[in-house]
């Protein structure tokens, strides 16, 4: 069976890349001891299928990972209780704050991905001034940026990729303040990185901190994350991670 | 008074997200601990000088880590130097090298404490010391700096970095960690009053070296003597030796990083010591004696590891894993664990050259048969009677042929050149061998491949090579070249070698004297950080110190010492007798080999009888197949039954 996890990613971690993250991943698995299943081949690899990379120096409040595990071993395994058993085999940072069971052949997280919500602390810069920018480039259907893809530079018109770009709070009366950016991204059919939107002002927005807060699947024209709490009394129960 | 002790991590934070592989800095690792400090605590930063993927996995580090924070006295946390990217980021900022538990600054702790266990980073020592705020010579540090000490293997001749530290450990860390901390602690209540009294209690303590209560006279090129400057130093510091390995089942909670780092898997210390007697070998001769590890705690270490880390592969560690008693035991017993789910595998570093070690690594690695490591050492019976390795021709193309025949595909050979009375025809012998066993794989495989590593012999402390002079780096590059020319048309071997200038280097350090102090601190000045890394390599810096300091690279690397020479290390005392290396030289150069003394009479070097302990080992027959210096005979080695399951792997779907 394929069970989907929505995860954190916070704090120190926050510098981990992604393939060290998935090895995290596997050696927690074990930890956990759960039956997992393997690819077969000459190196029989863990079947764990994970969503859009985040970039390194970026947190997140959801992240999805998809595991297949074993039917055949005579365990019931209880979804509700995987969170917490998770969440203590990673490391600090990493909580699973929601587990479902989804269909065995249930389309990957890459192919249904195509939007993400981010959150950026934009300091530097008053609420006002970065207000101001953000509806300005709101306001044209052409922005060009010229970034690198595949080790390519291109230069294309992004706009297209940028959903919607607000100022959620000024915190910059805070010690240490900052502006609390919201903006919704495409990764597909054009993508857009976050560290990519920042350069898209001239001058350059400065982010201290980047987090992506949810990804948006669209199927039959619904809007939803990949991972929606079922009724709370329900089976395939929101497992909260301790 | 040092008890405010902050977090630098919200300052640190800009700066890695401005540099490469971050992850290395955040710690996070599963075992790491948040000490909490205290004015009534000695505070340790366990520093390893190279990047954090090499230094993490350093056993000796964890073991004292652990140690060290289970006591009420003391707390422990880590450090690696950082890359040249942060390490100019921290510069231009003014911040210091930090914890990587807790992200204090180095100079915040009593004590920086450095595994040293390759020359080539003696320049990121003073480095990671100027990086800690601190003064980089000993002499010009004040109450309120940390003391800088060191242990691990290149201790055994400190004298080149004598005037970085304060004091350095001989020999195994497990005891002495804490005695030390007991008398720092005890100078700490009493007010920190001065630099001298602390050094002065901690000379001591057996197996602590400090290096400014000698005074070195010199004449010319040698040392004329090394004397203690006051009555109640010790004129010959004794190295440490735990008695029995069993008291100390240590790392108990081995660090798992969440970065990729180098043997990136658990690591069970099966046995320490190593009576081989291999000539060229440090580790061999500064190690004795054999402390084998009992097999039922060996079992439960791997399992409870492999369990808590949830590591897939295990690494049963030694200087020579096969000559464990019991071994085949051992790892059946782990291969088989249900727990483990037929998943683990597990690995055998320096493996034996003989068909029976082959056997061994057939059980265990039932899947992935990718390649295989052997160290025959020298190319010709006659050199590895000099060195004493005593491998015939048979015991390694019987180990191939094995190889081959159970599926290995790829042997990986390793070969010292520029040993003693080495002569050309020894030299390509190498290239026969080589030559020998791909022939041995065609007849196995399509396309067999041999690696052959070479690597410069640079003679070491406390061994019986000390008194030889080490080739010249141009007839290092000339045997390389040869070997080159002889393997270039030989489809099937890939020839790779060490710099022979980097070898050069290691040469002034491994046997120099203080004066080579000097050296290290200029070029380390003209920024010759990392020298073990290619990249950074320069031999340039080294030649030019050298000459700068009136030092010359003939009389510290390539001379042959007198028989009665002082060394700069008479000093101290691995518990080899002088007169038994000595002996031992000469043997060599008639070309006899020595038994090993784990299974036979001792030949009274003065390891066990000198601390009154002896060899651990559960067996008192000597290993099947294991011929070399065993005095065993061959004919059973190659004979040891290997049965070959067939794999089962868990979870297939």
């Amino acid at each position: 069976m394929r069970v989907r996890l929505r995860f954190t990613k916070l704090g120190k971690l926050r510098f981990l890349g992604h393939r060290d993250l998935a090895r995290c991943w596997e050696r927690a698995i074990r930890k956990a001891q759960l039956p997992i299943a393997y690819s077969v081949g000459f190196s029989p690899r863990p079947k764990m299928h994970f969503g859009l990379a985040l970039p390194t120096g970026c947190e997140s409040q959801a992240e999805y990972l998809d595991i297949d595990l074993r039917d055949d071993t005579g365990v019931t395994i209880d979804v509700a209780t995987l969170g917490p058993l998770l969440s203590d085999a990673m490391p600090i940072g990493i909580d699973v704050t929601m587990v479902e069971r989804v269909a065995d052949h249930e389309d990957s997280l890459q192919a249904v991905v195509s939007a993400c919500t981010w959150h950026f602390e934009i300091v530097d810069e008053s609420s006002d001034t970065i207000a101001g920018r953000l509806a300005a480039m709101m306001a044209t259907d052409d922005v060009q940026l010229t970034f690198e893809r595949k080790g390519k530079e291109v230069t294309e018109n992004v706009r297209p990729a940028i959903h919607e770009a607000f100022v959620v709070a000024d915190l910059s009366r805070a010690v240490d303040g900052a502006v609390l950016v919201s903006v919704e991204l495409a990764t597909k059919p054009r993508s857009i990185r976050p560290g990519e939107f920042l350069a898209v002002f001239d001058p350059p927005m400065q982010a201290r901190r980047i987090c992506r807060i949810e990804q948006w699947t669209t199927t039959d024209g619904v809007r939803r994350p990949p991972l929606v709490p079922a009724d709370a009394s329900g089976p395939g129960d929101l497992a909260q991670a301790s | 008074m040092r008890d405010e002790m902050t977090s630098l991590w919200s300052d640190l934070e800009p700066l890695l997200a401005k540099v490469s592989k971050p992850a290395r800095y955040i710690g996070c690792e599963d075992g790491a601990l948040e000490p909490e400090h205290g004015p009534d605590k000695v505070s340790w930063l366990l520093i390893y000088p190279d990047t954090y993927e090499i230094g993490l996995p350093n056993q000796g580090l964890q073991i004292l880590y652990e140690i060290l924070n289970e006591r009420a006295d003391a707390v422990a946390e880590r450090s690696y130097a950082p890359w040249s990217d942060l390490e100019a980021e921290l510069r231009a900022v003014g911040l210091p090298l930090f914890s990587v538990d807790t992200h204090r600054g180095a100079d915040e702790f009593d004590l920086l404490a450095f595994n040293l266990s390759a020359e080539l980073t003696y320049t990121n020592l003073v480095n990671c010391i100027d990086l800690s705020k601190t003064p980089v010579r000993a002499a010009d540090r004040g109450v309120d700096h940390p003391l800088v000490c060191a242990g691990g293997h290149c201790t055994y001749n400190p004298e080149p970095i004598a005037d970085f530290v304060d004091f350095v450990v001989l020999g195994d860390g497990e005891e002495v960690v804490s005695e030390i901390t007991e008398v720092i602690g005890e100078w700490k209540r009493a007010g920190r009053l001065s630099r001298e009294a602390v050094l002065r209690s901690l000379s001591h303590v057996e197996g602590v070296y400090v290096p400014s209560m000698y005074d070195v006279a010199y004449d010319g090129v040698r040392v004329a003597s090394i004397t203690p400057r006051f009555d109640d130093v010790p004129a010959e510091v004794q190295k440490r030796t735990i008695a029995d390995l069993a008291d100390w089942p240590y790392p108990k909670r081995q660090l798992v990083p969440v970065t990729e780092v180098v043997h990136d898997r658990l690591n069970v210390e099966v046995f320490r010591g190593c009576t081989r007697g291999c000539r060229f070998c440090q580790a061999g001769m500064i190690t004795r004696p054999v402390r084998e590890r009992p097999a039922d705690q060996v079992r439960t270490m791997v399992s409870e590891g492999l369990r808590r880390t949830g590591y897939d592969e295990v690494a049963l560690t030694s200087l020579s894993t096969a000559d464990m008693s019991g071994i085949e035991s051992v790892v059946t017993d782990i291969v088989n664990d249900p727990m483990n789910c037929g998943q683990v595998s597990v690995s055998l570093p320096s493996l034996r050259v003989d068909a029976f070690t082959v056997g061994v690594a057939a059980q265990i690695q039932k899947a992935r048969r990718t390649g295989l490591t052997f160290a025959p050492e020298a190319g010709t019976w006659r050199m590895r009677q000099v060195i004493n390795k005593l491998i015939r021709e048979e015991d390694l193309y019987g180990a191939v042929e094995s190889a081959y025949s159970q599926g290995w595909r790829r042997m990986k050979l390793y070969f010292l050149i520029g040993l003693p009375t080495e002569t050309d025809e020894d030299t390509l012998g190498i290239a026969e061998l080589a030559r020998n066993v791909i022939a041995i794989g065609r007849r196995h495989h399509k396309n067999p491949s041999v690696t052959v590593s070479i690597g410069g012999f640079v003679p070491k402390p406390f061994t019986p090579f000390q008194w030889f002079g080490q080739n010249t780096a141009v007839e290092l590059q000339r045997k390389v070249n040869l070997l080159r020319d002889a393997t270039r048309r030989e489809r099937g071997i890939d020839l790779k070698w060490h710099d022979p200038k980097a070898t050069l280097v290691e040469g002034i350090a491994s046997r120099g004297d203080r004066r080579i102090g000097a050296v290290i601190e200029e070029v380390w000045r003209r920024g010759g950080t990392f020298q073990e890394w290619s990249e950074f390599f320069d031999l340039d810096l080294w030649t030019e110190a050298m000459a700068s300091n009136g030092l010359d690279i003939d009389s510290y690397v390539y001379r042959h010492r007198h028989e009665d020479e002082v060394f700069p290390w008479e000093h101290l005392s691995a518990g080899l007798h002088r007169d038994f290396l000595w002996q031992d030289w000469r043997d060599a150069l008639d070309e006899v080999g020595l038994e090993d003394c784990r299974w036979t009479p001792c030949y009274d070097c003065g390891a066990c009888t000198g601390y009154s302990i002896e060899h651990i080992v559960a067996s008192a027959t000597p290993p099947a197949g294991g011929s070399q210096g065993t005095g065993v005979d061959l004919a059973s080695g190659g004979a040891v039954p290997v049965e070959l399951l067939a794999r089962k792997p868990a979870g297939v779907s």
